[in-house]
């Protein structure tokens, strides 16, 4: 560090004297150029770099476009802010040898930013999802709103914004809910025992042919699942487009339950049977005080 | 053909609008559709009924109507029946197997679309007000679960002969001529029709669409489809009362599809 800001000090002490009103005056020149390079080339780089974003938008996705974008956009920034220094009359070298020494200082310090920007490159090359894909990690559901270098920033459906890691998503498993075109939607259903089960599986697939927005390919199933303590249970599955998974999702489970009222199916809710020891006794009851 | 019956006339075309306040009520097969004039609005409501059920007298309630508001009063409407927006999915009631070299000709009844268009007084251009379906179809996927298209499901009885019970008023009877080129017998079991290239004929009160002509050349090399620019011959001088949605153009394609790996088993 103590290196580092020797090279500073000497970079400071080679810079000429030009921050006094008299050389200002006396040669414009230097600022006026270094205000041009700053005034004129960074609205350019910015234009360029919107240019090459939507072209690559256009050619690919809004994602690689982003960071193509931001690769174009940087560079150039950088060899402004280099050419502004040197009109102001500052030496490169030493800069840049205090710039090199900083630079194993910061590298130790960045790991993780340094992480995340290759991740990004990963994220991108592999592209498991793009902007507007409606992703699902750990315990936060949204839709993508931005892939950055950094971190990738997700809109959840409360309207909270969720910033994600480069590296996390590399590292961590996650679900890209949106990436085909049709999604199944699956109904948990259970009737008592002694229901008709071949009455119960016509009717539900009645149910699914008469929602216009279940697809009629792949066919509606239901697929028995367990015989569980209150009902026998099935898997009601249905496919519709991805658009149309939560108007179905909301739809079919209303319409089995008034189909299966309508139809005097028994949908049983959780109890308990008590014996008093033996299933042949009748339960002892005690009426005490004046019952009608 | 069909027996001389002569459908419904006076039932497409350009029709008074209704006066402020004035409801119109116009019955096309299972759908029921009303008509509300307002002030520089046209207000659309509509209903349809079962098969055996009888269509409902009274127009429904404020809530479901739709309402248009437009730049002046129109003089006219403007009733059509179009074809579906989307891509067919039909499947015969009865799946069959077209012999090698063996050439089939199908009838399909189509449920029509009602467009409703506002026509301009003075310049008689018409701006269309709304679609609807004679017939709610369901939603369909043709294709795999990565890709595919989405489509209506229509279910056919797929006649081989032409009978006088298969005609009415908001049904459009399509012709497929079914080419079985390939050296392999063709299980038809289901097949995709793209209506959106069809236009839609009248003749006597019947809806008709071009002629389809399908040939399959095997299952590696797809099926060639070209449509006809004209009604099919069983509707000879029918005249065309709305054109196709989409350029016609013959293309090749996979049209038929037996019993695919769709079953979405698991998970």
């Amino acid at each position: 560090m103590h290196s580092a800001m020797a090279a500073l000090q000497a970079a400071q002490d080679e810079a000429p004297d030009l921050w006094s009103m008299a050389n200002i005056v006396a040669d414009p020149g230097p600022f006026i150029r270094a205000a041009l390079l700053l005034f004129v080339g960074m609205p350019l780089a910015w234009a360029v770099s919107r240019w090459v974003r939507g072209y690559v938008t256009r050619l690919y996705n809004p994602q690689k476009g982003l960071i193509i974008g931001k690769l174009v956009f940087w560079p150039i920034a950088l060899i402004l802010a280099v050419s502004v220094l040197k009109e102001l009359g500052f030496s490169l070298a030493p800069l840049l040898g205090a710039a090199g020494i900083m630079g194993v200082a910061l590298g130790f310090a960045s790991q993780t930013s340094v992480s995340n920007i290759i991740s990004g490159f990963f994220l991108l090359a592999e592209e498991p999802f793009k902007v507007g894909d409606v992703i699902n990690v750990g315990d936060v559901s949204g839709s993508v709103l931005t892939i950055d270098m950094l971190s990738v920033k997700i809109r959840t459906f409360d309207n909270k914004m969720v910033r994600i890691p480069n590296e996390t998503l590399v590292k961590a498993q996650f679900t890209n809910v949106t990436r085909f075109p049709i999604r199944r939607v699956d109904v948990p259903v259970g009737v008592a025992y002694k229901e008709d089960v071949g009455r119960v599986r016509e009717i539900l697939m009645e149910v699914a042919e008469r929602n216009p927005h279940v697809l009629m390919e792949p066919a509606p199933q239901v697929m028995f699942t367990a015989y569980g303590s209150s009902s026998i249970d099935f898997k009601f599955a249905v496919w519709a487009k991805r658009e149309s998974w939560l108007a179905v999702k909301n739809s079919i489970t209303e319409e089995v339950k008034l189909r299966l009222d309508a139809e005097g199916i028994e949908i049983p809710f959780p109890h308990v049977s008590l014996y008093t020891g033996s299933v042949t006794e009748p339960f002892p009851i005690r009426i005490e005080g004046d019952a009608p | 053909m069909n027996d001389g019956r002569i459908g419904p006339k006076n039932l497409w075309g350009d029709r008074p609008a209704p006066e402020q306040g004035e409801i119109q009520r116009l019955g096309i097969g299972p759908l029921t559709l009303w008509i509300r004039g307002e002030a520089n609005e046209v207000w659309l409501a509509h209903a349809r009924t079962a098969e055996g059920e009888m269509p409902p007298s009274e127009p429904p309630e404020e809530g479901q109507w739709s309402r248009w508001a437009l730049q002046d009063a129109p003089a006219h409407l403007r009733i059509t029946p179009v074809l579906p927006d989307r891509a067919l999915v039909v499947k015969p009631e009865h799946p069959f197997t077209l012999l090698r070299r063996a050439s089939a000709r199908i009838y399909m009844r189509i449920p029509a679309w009602i467009r409703v268009e506002a026509v301009d007084q003075q310049s008689r251009s018409a701006s269309i007000l709304s679609e609807i379906p004679t017939v709610q179809l369901s939603d369909t996927w043709w294709g795999d679960f990565i890709d595919g298209e989405l489509s209506y499901w229509l279910s056919t009885s797929g006649r081989r002969r032409l009978t006088p019970d298969l005609f009415q008023s908001h049904l459009v009877m399509s012709a497929v001529q079914l080419d079985n080129l390939s050296a392999d017998d063709l299980q038809v079991e289901k097949l995709s029709l793209r209506v959106e290239h069809l236009s839609v004929y009248e003749k006597d009160g019947w809806l008709w669409a071009e002629e389809v002509r399908v040939g399959y050349h095997g299952e590696d090399e797809g099926s060639e489809i070209h449509m006809d620019d004209a009604p099919p011959r069983e509707a000879d001088g029918a005249r065309e009362i709305s054109p196709a949605r989409a350029q016609k153009r013959s293309f090749r394609t996979r049209t038929f599809a037996r019993l695919r790996a769709l079953s979405g088993l698991g998970g």
